[in-house]
């Protein structure tokens, strides 16, 4: 890792000084976890028989298969919001005013909403306008699309407008048109340059999908609190918890892949 | 000039940035196998006059033509005419994702469509010609600037173009790889090319040049061999310009 030196280095009474305000912040600290622990000893809540419940096969059976619908809602919705958060990067920059405009007034609507009244709105308003039923599944992709393919288009836009402008002109002056100069020349360097950032997004889906719970799409969340509802309260913990560590499990996951890339894209 | 082998022609033009009035009735008719060197003050124009070549920069009024075609409005022919005419920045512009090899190759056989065995072998004898074929599997950012501006004249003439435009080609460059990048662009005036170059370097202009356009405010001051501009200049705004650079 790159060592960011904000600070100088301490001199011999800062060490000291250093040393002591690390002493004295370590005591509440360790007075809080000791506080902590002893609660939830206290409440049964560390008691083994509870959090055993997690090597439980049905448990694991349901809690994975929440999992797998979490993942199919946040990985149709990435994909969607990619191609569609390019096309609206491309639309607000675009030249043309009767395109830039709506889309610039569609992305920055958007952005602003909550993605939970956007899910409500396509949940409940698609058949109430047309009288279609629509699936929780797609009413989930679709509601979060709507937000995530606003907030992807910022992060094109971004990448698009860090590029310097010689290497559109190198490409036009070479010849290559506009669609070719997108594909090869533009789009491979903003998609390495805003990487970490589709990243994050990517993050951002995968937690945004527990929306599904408020519309009765069992993913993850959902599957949780199911098997809480079925076992019962003194569960709640041992079973967030595992529902908590499949969350942090995936985004970890993430960061890593994403780490790969961007070494291997240099 | 000699209208019947004029390979740029440029006549009446006008360009305005707002109300900044930049190019001022531009003529200039550059023969085939030409060398013409635009000298001026920086913000004389002298930059989007070139760029106005292969239009890069659109023009407000007026008429360009190369090898007898008039630029063209529609993108497709405009791309067409683009990609015989060689353009070289003063930034370089190599393409930062790919490797010099794919640089040189990346046209030849995007635009025309080229085998990729063929313009590999022609971007390497290309490469090697301008003196970097030893660094085509490095990135540009891997390179010094002289070699990544040999790479990028390297990348143009792959395209085996009709006509090359050099946008002040050193001007980024540090002082001791000037020298390696002219030395390309003089090999390349012996050749028959017929180039454009944009330039503060006195001493290629006095050599490489057949003609010098003075450029000052927009306007063409002064179009003479560069024996006659640099011994004996026409007008005071040459003069002053000389007695500052030389």
């Amino acid at each position: 890792m790159m060592n960011v030196e904000l600070y100088d280095r301490p001199g011999p009474l800062e060490r000291r000084r250093i040393r002591l305000w690390t002493l004295v912040l370590a005591i509440p600290a360790l007075a809080g976890v000791i506080w902590v622990v002893t609660t939830l000893r206290e409440q049964g809540i560390l008691d083994s028989e509870a959090w055993s419940i997690l090597t439980d096969s049905e448990v694991i059976v349901s809690l994975l298969t929440g999992l797998l619908a979490t993942l199919k809602v946040a990985g149709v919705t990435v994909v969607l919001s990619l191609v569609v958060g390019l096309l609206l990067a491309l639309g607000r920059m675009s030249e043309l005013r009767w395109l830039s405009l709506p889309t610039r007034v569609w992305v920055e609507a958007l952005r602003g909403l909550p993605e939970i009244l956007l899910v409500f709105l396509i949940y409940l308003g698609v058949p109430a306008v047309t009288g279609l039923n629509i699936s929780t599944f797609w009413a989930l992709v679709v509601g979060l699309v709507l937000y995530q393919s606003a907030s992807m288009s910022e992060a094109f836009r971004a990448g698009f407008l860090a590029l310097p402008k010689g290497q559109k002109e190198a490409a036009v002056a070479l010849g290559v048109r506009g669609f070719k100069t997108l594909r090869f020349i533009l789009l491979p360097q903003v998609i390495r340059q805003i990487l970490p950032n589709l990243v994050s997004e990517m993050v951002r889906v995968t937690k945004a999908s527990s929306l599904g719970f408020v519309i009765g799409y069992t993913e993850l969340l959902l599957s949780g609190e199911q098997a809480i509802e079925y076992l019962g309260g003194q569960y709640a913990v041992p079973i967030f918890a595992g529902v908590a560590l499949l969350y942090v499990i995936v985004c970890l996951l993430l960061s890593w892949v994403s780490r790969i890339l961007s070494e291997r894209l240099r | 000039m000699q209208a019947t082998n004029s390979m740029i022609s440029i006549k009446g033009v006008n360009k305005w940035y707002g109300s900044f009035h930049v190019l001022k009735d531009i003529d200039l008719e550059v023969a085939q196998g030409e060398v013409v060197v635009i000298l001026g003050p920086s913000g004389s124009g002298k930059s989007t006059l070139c760029r106005t070549i292969n239009r890069l920069e659109p023009i407000n009024n007026g008429a360009i033509s190369i090898d007898g075609q008039a630029l063209p409005e529609e993108s497709g022919p405009l791309s067409q005419l683009r990609s015989e005419v060689g353009m070289v920045f003063q930034q370089f512009n190599l393409f930062a994702h790919m490797t010099v090899l794919e640089n040189v190759m990346f046209a030849p056989i995007q635009v025309r469509k080229q085998k990729p065995a063929a313009a590999r072998a022609r971007a390497i004898e290309l490469l090697d010609r301008v003196g970097v074929g030893a660094q085509k599997d490095k990135l540009p950012s891997q390179l010094s600037g002289g070699q990544q501006q040999r790479v990028a004249i390297a990348r143009a003439l792959a395209m085996d173009p009709k006509v090359m435009l050099f946008d002040e080609p050193t001007s980024s460059l540090d002082p001791e790889m000037i020298k390696e990048v002219l030395d390309v662009i003089v090999e390349l005036t012996k050749g028959g090319m017929t180039m454009v170059v944009v330039t503060h370097e006195m001493g290629f202009a006095q050599t490489a040049a057949d003609r010098v356009v003075f450029m000052a405010e927009g306007e063409i001051v002064e179009v003479s061999t560069p024996e006659e501009f640099f011994n004996n200049c026409q007008t005071e705004r040459a003069a002053e310009f000389l007695s500052k650079v030389l």
